[in-house]
C-alpha cells in the first residue's frame, strides 16, 4: 500500500515538473493548475464525447459534482482521447452538463499521470503541499458489470462515497472491480488487454 | 541434386509459414474488414442505429479493445438464440472463426495491413423501400430523461382517415424512432406495433395516449368479428423494412390505430421520440391466413425472494396441423433460460427456441428460415426459468422481493409468441384457426379457470358457432366477476338477440350504454333491433350520434340512411347514403340505394347515375342491368335501353322482367 502511494506521488509529481500544462480547455487556454488555490481535493472524471457508457455515467457524475461543489472540491471532466475536438467538447458538455468544466488531454499528460485506462473512470485527487497524491482511481459506480451488463441502477456510488470520506477525513475505501466502458486511445500505442 | 532438393524443401517450409502467419496475425484490410461489414456495420454506421460507426480502419481500431470484448462475451452481435436448437433467418451469430480472426487482430496490435481493404457498404437513412404509401406519426415529440431505468411506452399513432378512406392491405412497413428534427436513434432499443382495430387503447387511456402509456405489454380489444393478431410487427435497431412473405399483407381498416409499444434507453441527456411508421400497400388481399398463438403460464409466476432457478411451463396440443413461421419469446429481468419445442405425435422433438442467458435488451422476433411443418396432434412446449436472487445483476429490486406477473418491467412474463400458418380448409371446412383459438383458450382456462380473456373468446367461438345458450352461460359468468364491463354486457345482448330474445337484448344494450354512453358497440346492436321493431326514432337519434363520434363507420352510416328511409325521410337519408359510398367506393350497394332512393324521390337523372354506377361496378347481376334499361328506357334513352335489357338477359336468360321489358321498347 505504501509503496503504491509513493509511486503515485512521484508520477504526478514527474509531471509537474516536466509538464506545467495539464490540457487545454475547450476555449483553447492551457490549463497550469488543476484546481483552484482553495480546493484540496480535485475529482478528474475520463469521459469521451463518444462512448456510449461514459454519456450514461453522466448523470451521476454531475448529481456528485453538485452535491460536493460547493464544499471545496473541483470537478474536471477529462477527455483524453486523441481525436476529440474543442468544438466537440463543448457541444458535448453543453449537452451533459453544462456547468461542468471540461479539459482536452491533448499531450496524454493526465492520462499518463494517472494510469487511467477507460471512460468514464474517476480519479480522486488530494493535494498533498504542492503535489497531489491519488487517493483513489476506478469506476464512478458499481451500475455497469461489464459491457452487455448493467444493474438497473448502482448499488455502490464510489466516487460520492471516497469524497465523503476524505472530506471526513477518514481512511479511504480502496477501489474494487475493474472501469467499463470504452478504452482510451493514444496514437501509437497498442491497445491494453 | 541434392542440393535442389534442399532449396525445394525450404522452398516448401518457407510457404508454409506464410500461410501460418496470414492466419495468426490477421489485418484489417485482409481479413477484418469483411467480418465488421458482415456482421457490424449494419447498426455501426454514421447515422446509424449504434452509438458510434466501424466504417473505416481508424473508426475500428479506435474501439477494437470493446470489439474484443463483446465478442468474446457474445454480447455483439446481438443474438441469443443457441446454435443448434432451430435455424433462423437473418442469424447474426458470429462463426468461432470470425470471432477468434478479432481476437487475433486486436491482440497483435489492430493492424491495417497492406492492400487495400474493401468498399464499405453504403447504408441509406431513406425509407428502405422508397416512398411508403403512407405514414404515420406520433402525434407529438415526447421527451425521454437523461438517466434512470428503462421506459417501456405505449403510443397511439392514429391513421388519418383522409389518408385512408377504405381497407388496404400491408405488404411492407418500416419504423424509424426519429422524424425531421428528432433524433432518437440512440433512445430507442425496440418497438413493436399493435393493431388496435377498436381505438380500445384511446378508450382506456383517454389523458395518456398521446405522450404514452406505460406498460411493456399493452391489451388492445379486438372487435366482435374473428380475426386474430396474424403478424409479428417487430422493430430492432438493425432493422430496415418488414416485409411480409407473399400473399400474407395485413389488413388495415380506417379508423384502425397503430399502437406503438416502444422500449427507450436514456442515453446520459434529455432526448426526444418521435417515431414514424411507413406503410406499402398492396392491391392483392391475402390469400394465406396466419394466426399468432401463445404458450404462456403467468398464472403461475410467483416467485420468492431468492429463488434463482423459479421454472414455469406451459403445453398446447395442436388441433390442427400448422407451420410455424416465427416465435417470440418474452420475459422481463428476471428471465434467465428459455426452452421451447414440439413433441411430434411420434414422440420426435423438435427444438423451437433455446436462450440460455435470456437478456430483455436484446429481445427479438426470430423468423424460421424455413416453414416448419407440425402435424395436428402436435404439443407444443415451453420451459422458462427465472433468477429472482441478488445475484442476477439484472433484478429490478435490490434487496430480492416476491415478484408475481404484470405489466410493469419490475413485474415478470412468461410468454412464447408463436406465428403459424394453419393448413388451409377443405370446402366445407371450419376456418382452422377456429379450433386453434380454441385450443389456446382452453389451455388459458385449465391454468386460470376464471381466466377473463379465454372466457370472453371462448364465448366469442360460441356465437360464432351458433351456439348462443353457450355464449350466453359465459357472458354471464364473465359478469359476475365483473358486472360493470359495457363489452360483456354488449356481447350478452348480442347473444340474447341471437337467440331471439329481443326485449332481453335490448334491455342489455340500454345498461351497457348506461354504463359506457360512448360504447359505439352497444348503440350500434340497440339501433339495429330498433329499427327491427319500430322504435325508429331512438334508432335515428342513436345512429346521428354514432355518425357524428365515427363518421369513418360505414356500416353505421348505412343503417342511418335505412332508419331515415324507413321513416319516409328520403331526403335526409341521402346524406349518409353518400358518406357509405365514399367510405365503401368499390360496393355497388350505396349505389343502388341512392339509386333507388332518387327513384322514389322522382329525381331521375341522379337515380340513373346511380344506376349507371352499380352496373360500372357489378358488371354481371342481370338484375341491375335490367333496373338500368328501366331508367334509361323512362329517360328516353330507347337504344341503351335496349342494350342493357339485352345484357341482362345474356347474364340470365330466364328473368322474365327484362324479356318483357325488352319487348315493351
Amino acid at each position: 500500500m505504501n509503496a503504491w502511494w509513493m509511486t503515485a506521488i512521484l508520477a504526478l509529481t514527474t509531471e509537474a515538473v516536466f509538464a506545467q500544462v495539464y490540457g487545454t480547455r475547450p476555449d483553447g487556454k492551457a490549463i497550469t493548475e488543476l484546481a483552484p488555490a482553495s480546493a484540496q481535493t480535485v475529482v478528474l472524471y475520463f469521459v469521451a464525447t463518444d462512448c456510449p457508457v461514459s454519456n450514461r455515467t453522466f448523470p451521476e457524475m454531475r448529481r456528485v459534482r453538485e452535491e460536493f461543489a460547493a464544499r471545496g472540491v473541483a470537478f474536471r471532466y477529462v477527455y483524453p482521447n486523441l481525436g476529440e475536438s474543442p468544438q466537440g467538447v463543448r457541444r458535448h458538455q453543453a449537452e451533459f452538463d453544462a456547468a461542468g468544466e471540461a479539459l482536452l488531454d491533448d499531450h496524454g499528460v493526465l492520462t499518463r499521470m494517472t494510469h487511467a485506462r477507460v471512460t468514464p473512470e474517476a480519479v480522486v485527487l488530494r493535494r498533498t503541499g504542492a503535489q497531489w497524491a491519488t487517493v483513489y482511481e476506478g469506476r464512478v459506480d458499481d451500475r455497469y458489470v461489464r459491457l452487455g451488463l448493467e444493474r438497473p441502477a448502482a448499488q455502490n456510488h464510489f466516487v460520492e462515497r471516497v469524497v465523503d470520506e476524505v472530506l471526513a477525513g477518514r481512511a479511504v475505501e480502496p477501489a474494487v472491480g475493474t472501469p467499463v466502458g470504452c478504452a482510451i486511445m493514444r496514437p501509437g500505442e497498442t491497445v491494453q488487454r | 541434386m541434392r542440393l535442389r532438393g534442399l532449396v525445394l524443401l525450404l522452398g516448401w517450409t518457407t510457404g508454409a509459414m506464410h500461410a501460418q502467419t496470414a492466419v495468426a496475425r490477421p489485418t484489417w484490410n485482409n481479413q477484418i474488414a469483411p467480418i465488421v461489414y458482415k456482421n457490424c456495420t449494419s447498426c455501426h454506421h454514421a447515422g446509424g442505429s449504434a452509438p458510434f460507426d466501424l466504417s473505416t480502419y481508424a473508426q475500428a481500431r479506435r474501439w477494437s479493445a470493446q470489439m474484443l470484448d463483446v465478442t468474446q462475451s457474445r454480447y455483439m452481435p446481438p443474438w441469443l438464440p443457441a446454435e443448434g436448437h432451430g435455424a433462423f433467418a437473418g442469424d447474426r451469430r458470429m462463426s468461432d472463426a470470425e470471432v477468434a480472426a478479432i481476437k487475433a487482430w486486436v491482440t497483435t496490435g489492430a493492424p491495417e495491413g497492406a492492400g487495400k481493404a474493401p468498399a464499405a457498404p453504403i447504408y441509406s437513412s431513406d425509407w428502405a423501400l422508397g416512398p411508403p404509401d403512407l405514414v404515420v406519426e406520433m402525434p407529438q415529440a415526447v421527451p425521454v430523461p437523461a438517466s434512470g431505468t428503462d421506459l417501456f411506452l405505449n403510443f397511439v399513432l392514429p391513421v388519418p382517415l383522409a389518408k385512408l378512406n377504405r381497407t388496404r392491405w400491408v405488404r411492407a412497413m418500416e419504423i424509424k424512432p426519429s422524424s425531421p428534427g428528432v433524433n432518437a436513434a440512440q433512445v430507442t432499443h425496440h418497438a413493436n406495433v399493435i393493431i388496435d382495430r377498436t381505438e380500445s387503447v384511446r378508450r382506456q387511456h383517454p389523458a395518456d395516449w398521446q405522450r404514452g402509456v406505460p406498460g411493456m405489454d399493452i391489451l388492445v380489444d379486438s372487435g366482435d368479428d374473428f380475426d386474430p393478431d396474424s403478424h409479428f410487427l417487430f422493430w430492432k435497431p438493425d432493422s430496415t423494412a418488414l416485409v411480409e412473405p407473399s400473399g400474407m399483407p395485413w389488413r388495415l381498416d380506417p379508423g384502425n390505430d397503430l399502437v406503438l409499444n416502444m422500449h427507450l434507453k436514456p442515453t446520459g441527456k434529455p432526448e426526444t421520440v418521435r417515431a414514424r411508421i411507413g406503410l406499402y400497400f398492396t392491391d392483392k388481399p391475402a390469400t394465406e391466413r396466419p394466426m399468432l398463438l401463445q404458450l404462456e403460464n403467468d398464472a403461475a409466476l410467483d416467485i420468492p425472494p431468492g429463488d434463482a432457478h423459479f421454472v414455469i411451463e406451459d403445453e398446447l396440443k395442436l388441433p390442427v396441423a400448422v407451420q410455424v413461421l416465427g416465435v417470440y419469446p418474452h420475459a422481463h429481468y428476471l428471465g434467465k433460460r428459455m426452452e421451447a419445442w414440439a413433441t411430434l405425435p411420434d414422440g420426435a422433438k423438435q427444438w423451437l427456441v433455446l436462450i440460455e442467458d435470456w437478456d430483455i435488451d436484446r429481445q427479438s422476433v426470430y423468423r424460421l428460415a424455413q416453414p416448419l411443418d407440425l402435424p395436428a396432434g402436435t404439443v407444443l412446449h415451453m420451459r422458462y426459468t427465472y433468477d429472482n436472487s441478488a445475484a442476477n445483476l439484472r433484478n429490478p429490486h435490490d434487496p430480492p422481493v416476491r415478484v408475481k406477473a404484470g405489466n410493469r418491467s419490475e413485474d415478470e412474463m412468461g410468454h412464447l409468441w408463436l406465428q403459424v400458418l394453419p393448413a388451409p380448409a377443405k370446402p366445407g371446412e371450419a376456418d382452422p384457426r377456429l379450433a386453434l383459438e380454441r385450443a389456446w383458450m382452453e389451455n388459458r382456462l385449465r391454468k386460470s379457470p376464471e381466466d377473463q380473456i379465454a372466457l370472453y373468446n371462448l364465448a366469442a367461438l360460441a356465437t360464432a358457432e351458433g351456439d348462443n345458450a353457450q355464449a350466453e352461460t359465459l357472458y354471464r359468468r364473465l359478469l359476475a366477476h365483473n358486472p360493470k364491463d359495457a363489452r360483456t354486457v354488449t356481447s350478452l345482448g348480442a347473444a340474447l338477440a341471437a337467440e331471439g330474445n329481443w326485449q332481453s337484448a335490448q334491455q342489455q344494450f340500454r345498461a351497457a350504454l348506461a354504463l359506457d354512453p360512448s360504447y359505439s358497440d352497444a348503440a350500434f346492436d340497440l339501433a339495429s333491433i330498433d329499427m327491427r321493431h319500430e322504435n325508429l326514432a331512438e334508432a335515428e337519434q342513436l345512429l346521428t350520434q354514432l355518425t357524428a363520434a365515427h363518421p369513418q363507420d360505414a356500416a353505421s352510416q348505412r343503417l342511418l340512411a335505412m332508419a331515415y328511409a324507413s321513416d319516409g325521410l328520403l331526403g335526409e337519408a341521402l346524406i349518409p347514403l353518400h358518406s357509405w359510398g365514399q367510405l365503401a367506393p368499390a360496393d355497388p350497394e350505396p349505389h343502388r340505394a341512392l339509386a333507388q332512393v332518387y327513384g322514389q324521390m322522382g329525381q331521375a337523372t341522379e337515380a340513373l347515375h346511380e344506376q349507371r354506377a352499380v352496373v360500372a361496378l357489378s358488371t354481371s347481376n342481370a338484375s341491375d342491368w335490367n333496373d338500368l334499361g328501366v331508367m334509361e328506357a323512362r329517360a328516353g334513352n330507347k337504344l341503351a335501353a335496349k342494350k342493357d335489357f339485352e345484357r341482362a338477359l345474356e347474364l340470365d336468360p330466364t328473368l322474365s322482367a327484362a324479356r318483357a321489358n325488352l319487348s315493351k321498347l
